[in-house]
C-alpha cells in the first residue's frame, strides 16, 4: 500500500469531467484506490464518491493505492493531478 | 395548410421552441413524472435476487441507451462545437451507471432492508444528491440534474409498464419536462406529439423525438396549468406553437394537413418497397447497419435487403470478465435472433467484437495512440477464448435461421491474421456441421486493401469500412475538428484503394460490399456500384435517397463515372462528379 498527498490544481476543482477521467484511469488498474479528505475515506473508483468530495482548487487530498500495480497507478494518477486534468485554462 | 381564426376563449396560441418537426391534433395527456409512486411494500427474502436482477438490467439498458444517445448526438452535432461538451456529459452518465459503490449500495439495501429495486435506487441516489446539494461550488451542483435524470431513467425503466400504460395511441403528451428514455417509451405507445415546459436534457430529447418522427415543441410556459388530460390541442413542430381549446374547424384543417403529409410519405414508402437497382435493372442490394435491438423495429419500414453490418460491441461490455472464463451472452443471442428474423432469407453479416484496448481495463494500460493500437482482430487473436466464445455463440445461434449468415473479422492488416482467424472459424464450424456460414474480413486499413488479392483466397467475402479506411489513408482523425478538413472520404486515394479491392475480389470470385458513411452518400453510393461493389450497407434512413439516385442512372453511365473518378487528382473534382450524379 502506498500513499501520496496531492493538491487540486485546476481552477474548477474535481467536477464531473475531471472525476470521469480520474475514475476511468483508476479503473484501468487492478489496485484499490481510496481518497482521504477531511477525515473521510471514499472509494475513488466510484464517480459519485469522488464528486461528493467536492474537492475545489487548492484542496489537499491523500491518495491511497493498494495492489500489484499500485506504483504505475500512482504515477499516472499523480500526473493527472499535476496536469490539472488537462483543464488548467478553465475559468 | 391551416389558419388560426381568432375566437373568444378558443384557439389560444402558446409560443414555444420548435424541437422536432411535424403536426399533431388530438387529445392530450398530462404527464407528471414527479408524481411517480415508488413501491411501498417490502419484498420477501425469496425476491431479493429477482429485485437485484431488475436493477442490473435497468442499469444495463440505460447504459445502452446512453451509448445510443452519444452516437445520435454525434451524428447530429458533427459540425457543432457543443458536440464535445455533450459527449463529456454522456461519458459522465456512463461512469455513474457503472459506479461500483453505487451498485453495491443499491444491492445492499435490497438485501438487508428488503427494499424493492425502485426504492433502493431512489434512496441510494438521494444520499448522493443531498451531499452534492450542500457542496459550495456551482460546478458540483450543476451535475445534480444529470444525476436526478439518471435516477429517474433507472426507476422508470423498472416501472415503465405501470407508468406509461395509461396513454392511448394518438395522444399528445404534455409535461413539465421529459427525458429521452421517456420519449422512447411513449413512442412505443404511438403518441402523436410532445409538448414540454422546460428543456431538461434538451438536445438529447429533441434528437430522439426527431429520429422517432414525433412532433415536439418545448419551452411552452405554463402549458401544463392550462390544459387538462382529455382536452384537444394542436401541436405544430415546424413553427413551435401549441393551440389550446382549438375550434373544430382548426382541428379538421390540421388533420387534413396531416393526411396530406402522410400521402406524400406513402409515395416515398412505395419507393421503399421497390428493389434497389439502376434504371437498366442492375440490382444493388441496399442493406442496413445495426447496433442495438431497439433499432430493429425502426428500420423495418425502409425495407433493407439484408443486414450488411451487425455491430456486436454493445454486447462486449456485457460479457464482462471473460478472463476468468465467465461468459454471458444472453443479450447477444437475443439480438442475433431478432436480427436473423429481420434478415429473413437475406444476408446477415455479423462483425466480431471491434473494440480497442480502452474497453478492457483489466488488460491494458493507456495507449498513446489507440487508433494505431491494440484493437479489432489483434485483441481477438490475443484473447483466443474470447474469439472462440463469440464464434461459437454466433454459429450456434444462427444455425436454425434461413438467413445467409456471414461472420466478419475487423481491422485485419495482413494475410497471416486472416489465415489465423480462418483457422479458428473453421474449427468452430467443424463442431457444428450442416450449416454453411461465410467468412470474411473488413477492409479498413490501407495494407488490407493493397493486399486484397493475397487475402482473397482465404475469405468468402470482403466489406470495405470507409470510415476507418479514410482515417488511416489520410492520417486524419474524424473526431478531431482541427483536421476535419483533411478527413475526406471522397479523396481520390480512397477510390483507388477501393478499385484495387474490387479487382482482387473479381479475380477471386469473392463478393464485396461497402459499409460506412460513403455508402450512405447517394452520389458516392451510385459510383461504388459503377466501380463493381455488389452491395451497400448504411444506416436505414439513408436507404431511400440512395435508392432514388441508383434508380435514375444506368449501370453503363455509373461505370463510366467510376473510371472518370479514378483519373481525378483532387477532392474537388471528385466532389463535383458526385454532386452531378446525385443532383439528377
Amino acid at each position: 500500500m502506498i500513499k501520496r498527498s496531492v493538491v487540486v490544481k485546476n481552477p474548477s476543482g474535481i467536477h464531473a469531467r475531471p472525476a470521469s477521467i480520474l475514475v476511468k484511469t483508476a479503473g484501468r488498474f487492478k489496485s484499490e484506490f481510496f481518497i482521504h479528505s477531511h477525515g473521510y475515506r471514499i472509494n475513488a473508483k466510484s464517480i459519485l464518491g469522488v464528486l461528493t468530495l467536492a474537492a475545489e482548487q487548492g484542496a489537499r487530498l491523500e491518495l491511497e493505492l493498494d495492489g500489484e500495480d499500485e506504483k504505475d497507478a500512482m504515477e499516472e494518477i499523480l500526473t493527472l493531478f499535476e496536469d490539472g486534468f488537462g483543464m488548467m485554462d478553465e475559468e | 395548410m391551416y389558419s388560426i381564426d381568432k375566437k373568444a376563449g378558443q384557439n389560444t396560441v402558446y409560443k414555444g421552441v420548435a424541437s422536432a418537426e411535424g403536426l399533431a391534433a388530438g387529445e392530450c395527456f398530462i404527464f407528471n413524472p414527479q408524481g411517480m409512486v415508488l413501491s411501498q411494500r417490502l419484498i420477501d427474502v425469496s425476491q431479493v435476487k429477482e429485485e437485484q436482477l431488475k436493477v442490473a438490467s435497468a442499469l444495463r439498458i440505460v447504459e445502452l441507451e446512453t451509448r445510443k444517445l452519444a452516437q445520435l448526438s454525434a451524428e447530429h452535432e458533427e459540425n457543432n462545437e457543443k458536440a464535445g461538451v455533450s459527449a463529456a456529459i454522456l461519458e459522465f452518465h456512463k461512469e455513474v451507471l457503472r459506479d461500483p459503490m453505487l451498485i453495491a449500495e443499491i444491492n445492499e439495501r435490497i438485501r438487508t432492508d428488503f427494499l424493492p429495486g425502485d426504492r433502493a435506487i431512489f434512496q441510494v441516489f438521494r444520499n448522493y444528491i443531498q451531499k452534492l446539494e450542500v457542496s459550495g461550488s456551482r460546478m458540483f451542483r450543476e451535475r445534480i440534474p444529470d444525476i436526478v435524470d439518471i435516477r429517474s431513467r433507472l426507476i422508470s425503466n423498472i416501472q415503465q409498464k405501470e407508468m406509461i400504460v395509461q396513454v392511448e395511441e394518438g395522444t399528445i403528451v404534455v409535461c413539465k419536462e421529459i427525458n429521452p428514455s421517456e420519449i422512447i417509451l411513449f413512442a412505443r405507445k404511438k403518441v402523436s406529439g410532445l409538448v414540454a415546459e422546460r428543456g431538461g436534457l434538451t438536445s438529447h430529447a429533441s434528437i430522439i423525438a426527431k429520429s422517432l418522427g414525433i412532433p415536439f415543441v418545448l419551452e411552452v410556459e405554463g402549458i401544463t396549468e392550462n390544459v387538462k388530460t382529455g382536452e384537444n390541442i394542436v401541436v405544430d413542430g415546424y413553427k413551435g406553437i401549441v393551440v389550446t381549446q382549438p375550434t373544430d374547424k382548426l382541428v379538421e384543417q390540421v388533420r387534413e394537413a396531416i393526411t396530406q403529409q402522410e400521402k406524400t410519405r406513402k409515395v416515398e414508402q412505395k419507393l421503399h418497397a421497390e428493389p434497389a437497382m439502376t434504371s437498366c435493372g442492375h440490382r444493388v442490394p441496399l442493406m442496413v447497419n445495426l447496433e442495438l435491438e431497439a433499432e430493429i423495429d425502426r428500420v423495418k419500414r425502409f425495407n433493407p435487403e439484408g443486414i450488411g453490418l451487425l455491430r456486436t460491441e454493445a454486447f462486449f461490455l456485457d460479457t464482462g470478465e471473460f478472463e476468468n472464463g465467465r461468459f454471458e451472452g444472453h443479450d447477444q443471442v437475443r439480438f442475433l435472433q431478432r436480427s436473423a428474423e429481420l434478415a429473413g432469407d437475406k444476408e446477415l453479416t455479423v462483425r466480431l467484437y471491434d473494440v480497442g484496448g480502452d474497453k478492457m481495463p483489466s488488460f491494458s494500460s493507456r495507449e498513446e495512440n489507440p487508433a494505431l493500437g491494440w484493437r479489432g482482430v489483434r485483441i481477438l487473436l490475443d484473447k483466443r477464448s474470447l474469439l472462440r466464445f463469440q464464434l461459437e455463440l454466433i454459429i450456434k445461434t444462427l444455425r436454425p435461421f434461413s438467413c445467409r449468415a456471414k461472420v466478419m473479422v475487423p481491422m485485419v492488416t495482413n494475410v497471416e491474421e486472416v489465415i489465423e482467424a480462418r483457422k479458428e472459424f473453421d474449427e468452430v464450424c467443424s463442431r457444428f456441421p450442416g450449416r454453411k456460414i461465410d467468412f470474411g474480413v473488413m477492409i479498413e486499413v490501407p495494407s488490407a486493401a493493397l493486399m486484397a488479392a493475397e487475402i482473397a483466397p482465404y475469405v468468402d467475402f470482403m466489406s470495405i469500412g470507409t470510415n476507418d479506411l479514410t482515417q488511416y489513408v489520410l492520417a486524419a482523425d474524424r473526431g478531431n475538428s482541427a483536421v476535419s478538413g483533411y478527413y475526406k472520404p471522397a479523396h481520390p486515394a480512397i477510390w483507388r484503394l477501393i478499385h484495387i479491392t474490387v479487382e482482387a475480389c473479381r479475380k477471386h470470385n469473392v463478393s464485396l460490399s461497402v459499409c460506412g458513411e460513403m455508402a450512405a452518400n447517394p452520389g458516392a453510393a451510385a459510383v461504388l456500384a459503377g466501380m463493381g461493389v455488389e452491395s451497400l450497407s448504411m444506416s436505414a434512413p439513408n436507404i431511400p435517397q440512395v435508392k432514388k439516385v441508383l434508380r435514375l442512372n444506368t449501370l453503363a453511365l455509373l461505370e463510366k463515372t467510376a473510371l472518370h473518378i479514378l483519373k481525378c487528382g483532387t477532392v474537388n473534382e471528385v466532389d463535383q462528379i458526385l454532386k452531378d450524379i446525385s443532383a439528377k
